[in-house]
């Protein structure tokens, strides 16, 4: 077959080893309503508890390679940011409502704020995630991180979103490479063009939807709200697969194998069962969603995943996420 | 020899495992290889037990900081039945009982209940009256200011047009709180607003060329009623302040679910508050007319003139920030028949 000497441990080729996703619809229900009755009980002092305990089924129910994730954050830290979060959405809410040139000044800091806020966030939810006894750990900077969220944004809105997609791949390489699993880094080879063909394309159907709409006025809506979502499927599965597909740790490179059409119909159908069921699917729309999402995403494991070494994590606090969630942010990947 | 309880066994150091298996002998944890040669020992004591939820992988932290990751949760809570920390948490007994998952099932749906139809619009109410009159009519600028950029124009209106509207309001404000202040503003609505009247969170009211063209002073006095008593009740403010409240409800049921589902609900719920709010309105107009000597049918009449269909048209259903003008018209009619009576017992 090959030239490796038969016995001897040979350098074999990598072997593509998906994440495996084993949550299900019923066995998460029961967490979803205890937290939800817990969290209206308390009048939302739960949610925090409810949170940690939500993605602790999450991560525990994800594997690679036989060992499991697990997501150490501690419900306290949590309460403690999203106490401040909320104080600042009402404060940020106030004064922007204000008929004076006061309303302008939050938004001026939430611009300063953000990459500070992405970078807490994504240090807070690394550092709390551990698989195989070792933490992974973010190490982005402020500087940086200006450059890529806002300098970059400012640019894609001055050429009416002609950058857009380059800004985009600039963030998500920022956030790929500031990545550390242990002590290794993260690295990424993302070219600066890559988020173009998934962008025109999902541009190209949502064109389809409007012109679809426009001649047949009757399934207008419906034509426009499917082919919103199609095109989000599209651009969201294409620019995560060619994320992962120029992304390395160690001599391991990922992959993604979303698509665009399995996606759609995951998001679709969940929409509409979550709607129809007036909210109690939405623990199988949340299993669904994962089971797609992991199990199409994978690791080419050049060896064994044995000789990682761990590092001190500093510990941080979960402000940074809980105002990122606050503001509606959508961080991470 | 393979016996006891299978995982992996992982270091202080790095990512290196081995496979383990686990076993007890009195208060002492032992891990072997595959072969039965010892990896570790621990008291059982000083290790730590963490549970995985739902069926995820359970953990042992040994006292050195080596962990064991297995599948085998319910043997490994046997093996170690008696250490203070090899149990089930309270939560995971209370997710795995039916009747409680059924009682959550309950308990959530009812408290829900209660708080959409009840605690969010008594809380909004209390709210929406400790704003201060400024801070109201502050807003009032803000909106109007923000229609003007867009689909508002100057009036057009004659100003003896606009004298004659400021009559037939002045005799309905002795009966408002001192605090609203119901200033007119008359604005040309064009084709996008048509003929139509508004009240803005401090009280403002706004009224269109074209309703002012339209109606009979009669009808025109009743739709300022009407509009009085959105201001009054601070119904604006109310509705804001409402629809807060019910994101942050459905948050806790949701928690970070996607944008389109965060708000449809939301908004469907708000937009029956609103509906409430019109026949509230409608309500007290009929009492503001009456109280100064006017028929309240005239309110029915600007109705049934202004609604696009006739009584039977106007948008209907759970789209609508306002209810359909059949349900408004016999809702008038009711209240028209109680203020009757109303005044026949004086």
């Amino acid at each position: 077959m090959d030239d490796s000497t038969p016995g001897a441990p040979a350098p074999s080729a990598p072997q593509y080893t998906p994440l495996e996703f084993t949550g299900e619809g019923w066995v998460y229900f029961r967490i979803w309503v205890v937290n939800v009755a817990l969290t209206v009980v308390t009048l939302g002092i739960y949610s925090a508890w409810a949170k940690v305990r939500m993605n602790r089924y999450f991560y525990g129910h994800t594997q690679l390679a036989g060992a499991s994730f697990e997501y150490l954050a501690e419900p306290l830290a949590i309460l403690k940011g999203r106490i401040v979060a909320v104080l600042a959405l009402l404060i940020y809410g106030a004064v922007t409502q204000s008929p004076s040139l006061w309303a302008l000044i939050p938004p001026l800091l939430f611009l300063f704020a953000l990459p500070w806020l992405v970078n807490r966030s994504l240090a807070f939810r690394l550092a709390n995630t551990r698989y195989r006894n070792v933490r992974f750990s973010f190490t982005g900077a402020y500087g940086h991180g200006f450059k890529v969220h806002v300098l970059w944004l400012l640019a894609a809105g001055l050429t009416l979103g002609t950058l857009l997609p380059v800004a985009l791949q600039r963030q998500q390489r920022f956030v790929v490479e500031h990545t550390r699993y242990g002590l290794s880094e993260f690295s990424s080879e993302l070219p600066g063009g890559a988020f173009y063909a998934p962008a025109l394309q999902g541009l190209g159907i949502l064109l389809v939807a409007g012109a679809l709409s426009a001649l047949l006025p009757a399934v207008a809506p419906l034509a426009l709200a499917l082919g919103g979502l199609v095109a989000y499927a599209h651009f969201s599965a294409q620019t995560l697969n060619r994320l992962l597909g120029a992304s390395q740790l160690g001599d391991h490179r990922f992959d993604g194998r979303l698509e665009t059409l399995p996606w759609a119909w995951v998001l679709i159908s969940n929409a509409v069962l979550v709607a129809l069921s007036l909210g109690l699917a939405i623990p199988w729309a949340r299993i669904r969603a994962a089971r797609y999402r992991l199990s199409h995403v994978g690791l080419w494991i050049n060896g064994d995943l044995e000789t990682f070494l761990a590092a001190e994590v500093a510990q941080s606090s979960a402000l940074g996420e809980e105002l990122g969630e606050a503001f509606d942010l959508d961080i991470g990947l | 020899m393979r016996v006891g309880i299978q995982g992996q066994l992982y270091g202080v150091t790095g990512s290196r495992s081995v496979a383990a298996w686990l076993d007890r002998e009195g208060d002492t944890l032992r891990w072997c290889d595959e072969a039965g040669h010892a990896l570790a020992v621990a008291p059982l004591d000083a290790c730590e037990f963490s549970e995985g939820p739902g069926g995820a992988a359970a953990f042992v932290t040994l006292p050195g900081g080596q962990r064991f990751e297995t599948r085998e949760e319910a043997a490994l809570l046997v093996l170690g039945a008696g250490a203070a920390g090899f149990r089930r948490t309270w939560l995971s007994r209370l997710e795995g009982h039916g009747g409680a998952v059924v009682l959550a099932v309950l308990g959530t749906v009812l408290l829900l209940y209660a708080g959409v139809r009840f605690a969010v619009p008594a809380m909004a109410a209390e709210v929406a009256e400790a704003v201060p009159p400024s801070v109201a009519q502050g807003m009032d600028r803000a909106v109007l200011r923000g229609f003007d950029d867009g689909v508002l124009a100057p009036s057009r209106l004659a100003l003896a047009d606009r004298e004659r509207v400021e009559a037939l309001l002045a005799p309905l404000i002795p009966d408002v709180p001192s605090h609203v202040r119901p200033a007119l503003a008359f604005r040309d609505g064009g084709d996008v607003v048509g003929a139509n009247a508004f009240a803005l969170p401090g009280g403002q009211i706004v009224v269109t060329d074209a309703i002012v063209q339209r109606l009979t002073d009669a009808e025109l006095q009743a739709v300022l009623a009407h509009e009085l008593s959105h201001g009054a009740a601070r119904h604006s403010l109310r509705r804001g302040l409402q629809f807060s409240g019910l994101a942050v409800l459905w948050s806790w049921v949701t928690g970070d679910l996607g944008a389109l589902l965060t708000i449809l609900p939301v908004t469907l719920l708000e937009l029956a508050y609103a509906r409430d709010f019109e026949f509230e309105a409608d309500a007290q107009a009929v009492e503001r007319l009456v109280g100064i000597g006017r028929d309240p049918k005239a309110l029915a009449q600007a109705l049934g003139r202004l609604s696009p269909g006739g009584p039977e048209g106007g948008s209907s259903g759970y789209l609508s920030t306002h209810p359909p003008t059949a349900e408004r018209l016999a809702a008038l009619a009711a209240a028209v028949e109680r203020a009757r009576g109303g005044e026949g017992n004086f």
